[in-house]
């Protein structure tokens, strides 16, 4: 399997660190909603449903040790959003983090955008390992000196102090989605990100939190002819004027800004005939895309339906260059999926540094990589059963049906309550960030 | 969560075409007749794939009453999935429906879009608050459905007379109607406020069917343990939720899908008033509501 080092070798991954409780029974708070790298790949931010965000930072490369990574520390906590209540609509609006987006690092400070269903932040991540002491006016309490017992002046100094992470709201942007936001995605303009619900998508300035722009609308005039959502969208990785927008219908449609103001017609649509052959009661839901992703280079779009990875080529609109079934075995238990809610599992996907292989999560806590150059792919296993330091991870085989081979696991036997949703791909090196339902793996390949 | 034990792929293949497959096509009841029971094996086919069109329409129906009720508030994505469903199986259940029926019976005006065309209006002016929702109109329709339901005949199974809501089908000028007992997992179709024959004895099947799809398995376990704290219209839903006490969730306009109706624009306690004045027509003495979704 490549990595962004030499191609040849085949990469074998290595238990490296797991976050977070052994706890059976979970707490909905503590459910993992995103994970997110930043662009340097020394921290590694996620998401929960309680609405908190915890940043790990990655420890230096130990001069004893310099071939073994730095490992994850905890970094910042804080509590993003709260659980609010629209009295005039009368519902009640999830904390839970749907998207973290870091932002390109301008200074010392580290900068991410969070979002729930209706309300995105920009935070400021900041350090602080010096305080000023000798205040004039004030005791080093804090208490205010009665100013008539002052009789010096002195400059205050600062002086050193245990490291201090803060994080700190800068920008709320609010009140410009009527309907739940399902992306976020910065801009390399450095100047504007997008964010998108199920019908509009919106423009924003980071320095602008009471205004935006809508240049994607495809609410019809009349409700019931609404036919699809948008699911996801994400800005082209260097060409600012670029985005794209996935569809609950499985299209892609990718828009230029510099055409119109209102991007409603696309100046790109993806979209890949329905074999007839697979045609069932479950064919929308199944083609719905969840996630869509640029790749680092910007030549190709990644998809990811309920049952598969597509890897589009932005010159070729009529299908997609490449297909990668991710859990074909689910088709003929479609039915039971849709009853038990897991058909509507929205699954994302992520590209490694150098675009050579993708990466997305399944159910019985598997993910899948698939290298695109040596047409090769593994089934791996976030466990705890796993979890020895350094220890190499098993590649996993599904039996389909008929007779079941030695070490490989029956498709009845897989768990559907452990999922696998989100997945990050450190952007320079082999470290893989998987999360559990509560439980964040972190993987490296294996440094001989 | 282990799968299921049932096997779903012979419903789905039903979906393709139903018209002159024969059951092996299909791949379901596998029985084979003998010589010149061709035509009961394909009926028997078309009976289960109904059966099973049924079920997937209480599924769904489910999903989208449970849907109102989670944190959050409803998720326009996965309705508008659900309505896809619900559309496809209804288009099933229609057509092996019209197939079983005796030919005397006046046969609804099929329409494969009726009301399912995906559009979820309601939902969304249920969740946005959208100007121009109509619940003068659905509440209205609730009062003309009430004299309807105490029109039943009487020797119709009691358990079937008190339908609740009524599933239109928009583009029929007939007064049929296609009604969902949550309870019971029946889909009936009544005209003009009769059953059909073939309805009721679906009825008595559905019965036997509720025991093994009453499983819980399509609540969302996945939103926990949601707060007890419920929006102030809704205050009137909780006293209709008891324990034995099955949501009244109705809807529909006569404009098709339009929707689970305002959910937040429904006053509740007229629901509850009317059905209760129908229910003490129908002479039930049983204590639960009998839930039923009024669907499109």
């Amino acid at each position: 399997m490549a990595g962004s080092s030499d191609g040849n070798d085949e990469v074998q991954w290595c238990f490296s660190q797991v976050k977070g409780t052994i706890d059976d029974d979970i707490a909905e708070a503590d459910i993992i909603s995103t994970v997110e790298f930043n662009h340097s790949g020394e921290l590694l931010a996620t998401g929960d449903k309680g609405g908190r965000v915890v940043i790990f930072q990655q420890k230096p490369e130990s001069k004893n040790l310099p071939q073994r990574r730095g490992e994850y520390n905890v970094y910042s906590t804080f509590q993003s959003h709260e659980p609010e209540f629209d009295y005039l609509k009368s519902l009640e609006i999830e904390e839970k983090i749907n998207k973290i987006r870091w932002l390109p690092q301008k200074n010392a400070a580290h900068f991410l955008l969070s979002t729930n269903d209706k309300t995105i932040k920009l935070w400021k991540i900041s350090e602080r390992d010096k305080r000023p002491e000798g205040y004039n006016l004030k005791e080093e309490d804090g208490r205010y000196r009665n100013a008539s017992s002052v009789t010096s002046l002195r400059v205050p100094v600062f002086k050193p102090m245990d490291l201090m992470v803060e994080a700190s709201p800068r920008r709320v942007f609010a009140n410009a989605h009527t309907y739940h936001i399902n992306s976020i995605s910065v801009n390399s303009d450095c100047e504007t990100y997008l964010s998108a619900d199920d019908l509009r998508v919106n423009l924003w300035h980071w320095e602008i939190n009471d205004r935006s722009f809508n240049i994607v609308d495809i609410k019809p005039d009349n409700m019931e002819d609404l036919t699809e959502v948008i699911t996801a969208a994400e800005f082209h990785p260097n060409q600012c004027n670029t985005f794209v927008y996935s569809s609950s219908k499985g299209t892609i449609r990718m828009c230029d800004m510099r055409t119109s103001a209102l991007c409603d017609n696309h100046a790109k649509l993806f979209e890949e005939p329905e074999d007839p052959n697979n045609r069932s009661f479950f064919s929308e839901i199944i083609s719905s895309i969840s996630d869509v992703k640029f790749s680092h280079s910007g030549r190709y779009i990644m998809t990811r339906d309920y049952l598969s990875v597509k890897i589009w080529d932005l010159n070729m609109e009529s299908r997609p260059v490449e297909t990668y079934q991710v859990h074909d075995y689910f088709r003929s238990k479609l039915c039971s999926l849709y009853e038990n809610d897991c058909i509507f599992d929205k699954f994302e996907c992520c590209w490694n540094g150098n675009d050579s292989v993708v990466m997305t999560g399944s159910y019985n806590n598997f993910f899948r990589m698939f290298d695109r150059g040596y047409r090769q792919d593994v089934i791996l296993e976030a466990s705890r059963d796993n979890c020895k330091p350094r220890s190499v991870l098993k590649p996993r085989k599904v039996s389909s049906g008929g007779k079941r081979k030695k070490d490989e696991i029956s498709v009845d036997s897989l768990d559907f309550n452990k999922k696998i949703l989100h997945t990050a791909w450190h952007p320079l090196d082999n470290i893989i960030a998987v999360a559990t339902t509560n439980n964040l793996y972190i993987f490296q390949d294996k440094v001989n | 969560m282990p799968l299921l034990g049932k096997t779903w792929s012979a419903m789905d293949a039903v979906y393709t075409d139903l018209e002159g497959t024969s059951a092996e096509d299909v791949g379901i009841c596998p029985l084979r007749e003998p010589t010149g029971g061709g035509v009961g094996v394909a009926a028997r086919a078309r009976m289960e794939s109904s059966l099973d069109a049924q079920n997937l329409i209480s599924i769904s129906l489910r999903k989208i009453q449970s849907s109102r009720t989670q944190r959050g508030g409803i998720k326009l994505h996965k309705n508008l999935l659900v309505t896809y469903v619900l559309r496809s199986a209804r288009q099933l259940y229609v057509s092996g429906n019209l197939s079983q029926t005796p030919p005397q019976t006046p046969r609804p005006r099929e329409d494969a879009t009726a009301g399912l065309s995906g559009s979820l209006t309601e939902l969304a002016h249920d969740l946005y608050n959208f100007p121009g929702l109509e619940s003068d109109t659905w509440q209205h329709q609730q009062q003309q459905q009430a004299p309807e339901e105490q029109q039943a005949p009487p020797g119709a199974d009691s358990e079937l007379t008190v339908p609740g809501v009524l599933w239109w089908d928009s583009n029929t000028q007939s007064n049929q109607k296609t009604v969902l007992d949550l309870d019971t997992h029946v889909v009936t179709t009544v005209t003009a406020g009769h059953f059909l024959p073939d309805c009721c004895a679906h009825g008595r099947g559905g019965k036997k069917r509720r025991t093994d799809a009453s499983e819980p398995v399509g609540e969302p376990s996945d939103f926990g343990s949601v707060p007890r704290k419920r929006p102030r219209t809704e205050e009137g839903c909780e006293h209709l939720d008891g324990t034995d006490v099955s949501h009244l969730m109705s809807v529909l306009g006569s404009s098709g899908l339009s929707e689970f109706v305002s959910w937040q624009q429904t006053d509740l306690e007229q629901i509850r008033t009317v059905q209760s004045i129908s229910l003490r027509h129908s002479g039930l003495t049983y204590g639960s509501w009998t839930r039923a979704i009024e669907a499109f």
